[in-house]
């Protein structure tokens, strides 16, 4: 790449053997100019074009050096990192003797943030981390729900999972209403497990245990429609545990099948996200799923330990986390708000490691 | 000459400067070393770098000769490329004297780490555990951010719940430890050993510093010398009100029909009044309302034996809840044997069928032996309970129906009472009744493993452990994985799948040998277990693993709590193709309605469900599961048996008549094969028997039932041979001068021992004791009297003591078995806690006195030391030098061309050219020849025009020319003649000046 006069300069003894008349090459050297010849083989050499004497081998070669000294050559599909300037971790209240698992979080009113564990409760902090109030579930003898909702009006609908009904409750925990129970008619349910609104009030809930389906209820809980089911193929699931409505969108978070899928309102399937040229983002069961600053969408990943951030077109914009139990490492994380209008400040339930982070993005006015 | 010979090597070493060597040129060499030095000590001040082996910075002191071969102009460098090229030889040389220092990366932390050393032993009780665990939970979610904190939990043993990191997950105590002791010593140990050495650390105990066990003052003086701060939370208790039953004493020396009474010695610190209760083998047989005062009290209750036989007997004391402190010391035992005449204990199976073993039972009748019946869950735990007994016959019945327990008690009676043991073959018997691996196969005399037959039928098996959420959940998946391996034939096939939290659906182990049993469970032992969210993957993984094996029979066992997402139906399908059963086990389903998914994948597999509602019920289905793949060794064949040894047990035996099927196994080496199978290559033992210790076993591979031996029950001989094999079999009664009396006092085990032998012949005692946790130990038995021997030795813990007295005479040797039972932890006689050892504790190691009230901050203290740790980077300082050393050759031998790299990149060539170029040197060259009147261009052949073009690097061939001819010679040199004529001109004149 470099022109190293002891091996390539054309007034080497060997390269005389090659070289044109040296009356050419000796006279245009001693005018300051380069040989062209010697420059024009050079470049048949390296370009395999012969007769053309264009900077594009060149610039081949210098971008190969500059992939090389940036380390870049190896890893064609690496992904930036999302910038965090700041995490935090937020204390999940102890339960007797045991710290419970955080596994859903919402962002509520007034900065509010609703944090679900295992304990079955339902912790409430201030915008600054510190716990308000806290309720249980009615019941918890068979399981604990894993994951919950802040609606727009300030109410916070809990799927019970393990009891197969959908609680709604209001800012206090008190409980407001409930509806479903165990079974695979429309309006029943068996594991439902993540509820988002539509704008119009209509709210989608999810389930899995061999239902794995989509259900849409009108806002009195008047159950509508019924999609999905058991499958891998387009438009089916495996343990659908997340999702979020966006612009007449409902993205899914497909767990089992490590994909995120869209439908429209009314239960059609408009597709797989994948970048535009087809790439798969390569989630690593995707448990959660949450509006992200200007339009971008933010999945949690609990096999992979990781946030990663989507555009709307599934490209991979970045991504932040390892698996583990240190600074920077999620263990098992399941649930994932934004605060997609404050700046894009993000919670993660790290439930494996007992605690909810907080991650501060660069340019986060909190 | 040899000053000649020292000036010209010294010359040749330091050279002398060819110029005026001044100060401006030692420059560069002295900011050098001012820059290096500095940034070298700095490094080492700032413990950024520590170097081990500072006398290798001696290698500096060769600097100045590098600068001095420098500036001497040996290197033939000029301007800014010589100067570089010493500073690389300079820096080259210095990181070859910092490699050989040993440099050390040197790590500065202010965290801290903490560990709780929590006591769980009985002496604190689960009230004062579950205060003290949210204590812990409570003071370690308050805790800094970065700060760590780990859990040990400790009773006889120490055990590591959490080690120390930034978070703190603590869900359930999942350690298996001994609680009836207390060793604080091992516990601080454990502890100290568990705190990182780069964190400031500290533990925080919480105990009632009772400590039976184990040596706290040297573990003491190994953390205070790590300078490991111990904190002391003192879990107080102080019983006014107890009372305790110290001991149940029996007659030793029984007659049948005769009443005899019970003592019991009940203690109590107060007075006061109490139920006591007397129960034989479970009976009650005696209460009594007893007023108790401060002290030792006796009481009498009365016994009566109406038959002979084996009886336990239990008393307790009931009082007032409020006036005693621990209720587990109310209870003492202790056991009568009334030897009678020798019995026959038939051990059948639960769920069989009984005309497997009626025959054998009338069989035994008709020869007048006493035979008791007794289903497997009944079997004895305890081998004296088997006293009574002089053989145990297992008809058919598997090794499932059985606890480890109750197994380890036969052995132990094998061996060490001389119990007779028979093992009728069976479907559920041998390597099909999954005794391969087991105390029974011991005992026998034929093992399960049919690795050296010629016929080796295969199995299979691929488990997959999900997480199991409840207590100990993951510590039972592990034991039941063990269990089902242990099942299988040295020759089967057993892989393991888990969801791991840091690497997803992975084998644990791919399909192995299971031959490879104490690898797979060390490895078992390690394994972290994750809560997978499907099936899919790890079903998927033993799939394509047992369809790639050559095995007859495979299986899949999943133990779940059905939380995770079933596999797609096609996957189903394939197993059903591929003919692998698939058994699930639901291990509390989460809200037990989720089990029909994995019903319904076991039902279409033909596998088999499972829904436990203990988990102490898990090893039996996982042997169950397991002996799925051992079906293969019953063979069924019509035969008549091949005697292979002349036996007492055949005599009278003639024309045997056929057997329908056995079970394969091998006899083992010293075992004595009489009837063998059809095979003649091989011996496939029929009936083997050999002796196991004091007691005699036998085989019986093919079974005594309708079911394959149907002409044996009808044949005539069928109870002799009975009779005669029962007999062989079974204990003889020694006659025994020797008396044995043993008891338990306070901690320590009494063996008393009479000699009531006739003679007056020396008898050599051996004393043996058996007791919990399979330990044994060997008692010295001293003389304490004119035939009287007494052993001591120190108690273990609460559990059954056996004690077995060899008697060694000069004509015989008699045996004597006896023991006693310590029916509590010895921990339940405290009965006030010792909060002065744990003042102690804090005194020597620096630590505080917690009160329980503290919070985290408190806790995780701000007032903590730096710790520095260091790590080896002689790598990152061997890459550099390897970095260091083509740069070195290149900035002396290759020269860039920058202006035909600036070119390259689009620049405008500089109209100079540089000065340093191998055309710099020929145009010099040129321009004195010009001077001179001559033209390297003159020199220069000319290239011929058909020279074949052809890449760099590429083999080209020389075509000859026609215009310019190879021998053509090169037009002659102008200097090369002109010197010549000059110098033939001055050879000339030279000539004609000498003429």
């Amino acid at each position: 790449m470099l022109r190293i006069r002891t091996s390539s300069g054309c007034l080497c003894p060997k390269s005389r053997r090659v070289a044109p008349p040296p009356t050419l090459c000796a006279s245009r050297e001693r005018e300051g100019l380069p040989c062209r010849d010697r420059l024009q083989r050079k470049s048949i050499a390296l370009g395999g074009v012969a007769g053309e004497r264009t900077s594009a081998g060149r610039l081949l070669v210098a971008l190969a050096l500059l992939l090389v000294l940036c380390g870049c050559g190896g890893a064609p599909n690496q992904v930036a990192s999302i910038r965090i300037r700041h995490t935090r971790v937020w204390r999940v209240l102890p339960d007797r003797a045991r710290i419970p698992a955080p596994r859903g979080v919402a962002l509520g009113l007034e900065g509010e943030v609703y944090l679900l564990d295992t304990a079955a409760r339902v912790q409430v902090y201030g915008p600054d981390g510190e716990v308000r109030r806290h309720w249980r579930m009615p019941e918890s003898e068979v399981g604990s729900p894993e994951d919950l909702t802040a609606l727009p009006d300030g109410r916070i609908v809990v799927p019970d999972t393990h009891y197969h009904r959908v609680i709604t409750f209001d800012r206090d925990g008190v409980e407001l209403a409930r509806f479903g129970e165990f079974g695979r008619e429309l309006g029943q349910f068996i594991y439902p497990v993540c509820a988002v609104v539509d704008d119009e009030g209509n709210m989608f809930v999810c389930e899995y245990g061999s239902n794995d389906r989509i259900q849409k209820f009108t806002p009195d809980g008047v159950p509508l429609l019924a999609f999905g089911g058991f499958g891998t193929e387009p438009g089916r699931f495996q343990r659908p545990s997340g999702m979020v409505w966006l612009d007449g969108r409902l993205y899914v978070a497909d767990a089992a099948n490590n994909r995120v899928q869209v439908f429209s309102g009314d239960g059609g399937f408009v597709g797989v996200m994948t970048d535009p040229s087809g790439l798969s983002p390569a989630l690593r069961f995707p448990y959660d799923i949450t509006l992200g600053p200007e339009g971008r969408l933010l999945v949690v990943e609990w096999g992979g330990g990781r946030v990663t951030e989507l555009s709307r077109d599934g490209t991979v914009l970045g991504r932040y986390g390892t698996a583990g139990a240190g600074d920077g490492q999620f263990s098992t994380p399941w649930g994932i708000e934004c605060d997609s209008s404050g700046g894009g400040r993000i919670w993660v339930a790290d439930t494996g490691n007992r605690r909810l982070v907080v991650l501060d993005r660069e340019g986060d006015r909190g | 000459m040899v000053w000649t010979i020292f000036l010209r090597v010294a010359r040749g070493v330091i050279p002398p400067s060819r110029e005026r060597v001044t100060v401006r040129r030692a420059l560069p060499l002295l900011l050098f070393a001012a820059v290096i030095g500095g940034a070298c000590v700095a490094a080492d001040l700032l413990d950024v770098l520590m170097f081990s082996n500072r006398g290798a910075f001696a290698v500096l002191l060769a600097l100045p000769w590098v600068w001095w071969i420098h500036v001497t102009g040996r290197s033939g460098l000029r301007g800014g490329r010589a100067l570089a090229a010493l500073l690389v030889r300079l820096l080259l040389l210095t990181v070859f004297a910092v490699l050989l220092s040993e440099p050390r990366a040197v790590r500065r932390s202010r965290r801290l780490s903490t560990v709780y050393a929590l006591d769980v032993s009985d002496s604190v009780g689960p009230a004062a555990t579950d205060e003290a665990l949210t204590f812990v939970v409570k003071t370690a979610s308050e805790k800094p951010e970065g700060d760590e904190a780990g859990l040990v939990v400790f009773g006889r043993e120490a055990g590591v719940e959490l080690p120390p990191r930034q978070t703190f997950p603590f869900e359930a105590i999942n350690s298996r430890i001994g609680r009836d002791g207390t060793d604080l010593g091992a516990s601080l140990g454990l502890a100290a050993a568990v705190l990182p050495e780069a964190n400031d650390g500290q533990i925080v105990l919480i105990s009632d510093g009772v400590s039976t066990d184990g040596d706290l003052s040297g573990a003491l003086d190994e953390i205070s010398s790590r300078g490991i701060s111990v904190d002391v939370l003192p879990i107080q208790y102080d019983f006014g009100d107890e009372v305790w039953l110290e001991k149940l004493e029996v007659p030793r020396v029984v007659k049948l029909g005769e009443t005899y009474e019970a003592s019991i010695v009940l203690s109590s610190l107060t007075s006061g009044r109490g139920r006591l209760v007397l129960r034989e083998n479970g009976k009650l047989i005696g209460e009594e309302m007893v007023d108790y005062q401060p002290g030792k009290n006796r009481y009498a209750l009365p016994l009566y034996l109406r038959e002979p036989g084996y009886y336990e007997y239990v008393a307790r004391i009931e009082v007032p809840e409020a006036r005693d402190g621990w209720r587990q010391n109310n209870i003492a035992m202790n056991y009568v044997y009334l030897r009678g005449e020798g019995r026959v204990l038939l051990v059948t199976d639960p769920e069989g069928d009984p005309r497997e073993w009626e025959a054998f039972a009338g069989a035994l009748r008709t020869s007048k032996r006493i035979c008791d019946s007794q289903v497997a869950y009944e079997f004895p735990r305890d081998p004296m309970s088997l006293m009574p007994y002089d053989c145990v016959v297992f008809a058919n019945v598997p090794a499932d129906a059985f606890d480890v327990v109750q197994l380890g008690a036969l052995k132990q009676a094998v061996h060490d009472q001389g119990t007779g043991f028979l093992m009728i073959g069976g479907r559920n018997s041998f390597g099909p009744g999954g005794y391969h691996r087991s105390p029974i196969e011991e005992v026998l005399p034929v093992t399960m493993d049919i690795s050296q037959k010629k016929v080796l039928p295969k199995g299979a098996l691929a488990l997959i452990l999900h997480t199991c959420e409840f207590p100990e959940g993951n510590t039972w998946g592990k034991r039941v994985a063990k269990e089902a391996i242990r099942v299988l034939g040295d020759q089967d096939e057993v892989g393991a799948l888990v969801y791991d939290y840091q690497g997803g659906e992975k084998w644990l182990f791919p399909l192995t040998p299971a031959a490879e049993y104490d690898d797979l469970v060390k490895l078992i032992n390690n394994a972290a277990i994750g809560d997978m969210p499907s099936f899919s993957a790890t079903m998927q993984l033993g799939l394509d693993a047992l369809k790639e094996s050559d095995a007859a029979a495979k299986h899949m066992i999943i133990i779940s709590d059905g939380d995770p997402s079933p596999p797609p139906p096609a996957m189903v399908q394939e197993f059903v193709a591929s003919a692998i059963s698939v058994s699930m086990v639901a291990v509390f389903p989460h809200g037990g309605q989720d089990i029909s998914i994995m019903r319904s994948i076991a039902a279409t597999t033909g596998g088999r469900y499972y829904f436990p509602q203990d988990p102490s019920l898990l090893p039996s289905i996982f042997i169950k599961e397991a002996k799925k793949l051992k079906r293969n060794l019953i063979q069924n064949k019509t035969f008549v048996p091949v005697v292979e040894y002349p036996s007492p047990i055949l005599k009278g035996m003639t024309g045997l008549p056929e057997l329908k099927g056995y079970v394969l196994t091998t006899p083992k080496p010293r075992a004595v094969t009489i009837l063998k199978g059809p095979e003649e290559e091989e011996v496939d033992p029929v009936l083997s028997v050999w002796r196991y210790g004091l007691g005699k076993t036998a085989a019986f591979t093919s079974d005594l039932s309708p079911n394959w031996a149907s002409s044996w029950v009808e044949w005539d001989r069928y109870s002799a041979f009975v009779e005669q094999l029962v007999t062989d079999i079974s204990r003889t009664e020694l006659r025994s001068d020797l008396y044995l009396s043993t008891y338990a006092s306070g901690r320590t085990g009494i063996v008393q021992i009479e000699d009531h032998g006739a003679g007056s012949s020396y008898v050599e005692l051996r004393v043996q004791v058996n007791g919990p946790r399979g330990k044994s130990v060997s008692v010295e038995a001293g003389q304490t009297g004119p035939r009287r021997y007494q052993g001591v030795f120190d108690l273990w813990g609460q559990g059954r003591y056996r004690v077995m007295v060899a008697g060694v005479r000069r004509d015989a040797t008699e045996r004597i078995v006896g023991g006693f039972v310590v029916p509590y932890s010895p921990e339940y006689l405290r009965f006030r806690s010792n909060p002065i050892v744990l003042s102690q504790i804090a005194e020597r190691t620096g630590g505080r006195i917690l009160t329980g009230a503290e919070s985290g901050t408190e806790i995780f203290r701000e007032d903590r030391e730096s710790r520095t740790t260091s790590r080896a980077v002689f790598d990152w300082f061997l890459i550099l030098l390897a970095c260091l050393i083509p740069l070195d050759v290149a900035a002396r031998r290759v020269q860039l061309d920058w202006g035909a790299v600036r070119e390259w990149f689009g620049a405008r060539r500089s109209s100079g050219e540089s000065g340093e170029t191998f055309s710099a040197l020929l145009r010099r060259k040129d321009s004195i020849a010009f001077d001179r009147g001559e033209s390297s261009e003159a020199r220069v052949p000319p290239v011929s025009p058909g020279v074949e073009k052809r890449a760099i690097g590429t083999p080209g061939t020389r075509k000859p020319s026609s215009t310019q001819p190879k021998e053509a010679a090169p037009p002659a040199p102008a200097d090369a003649v002109s010197t010549t004529q000059r110098l033939l001109a001055r050879k000339k004149k030279w000539k004609d000046d000498s003429e």
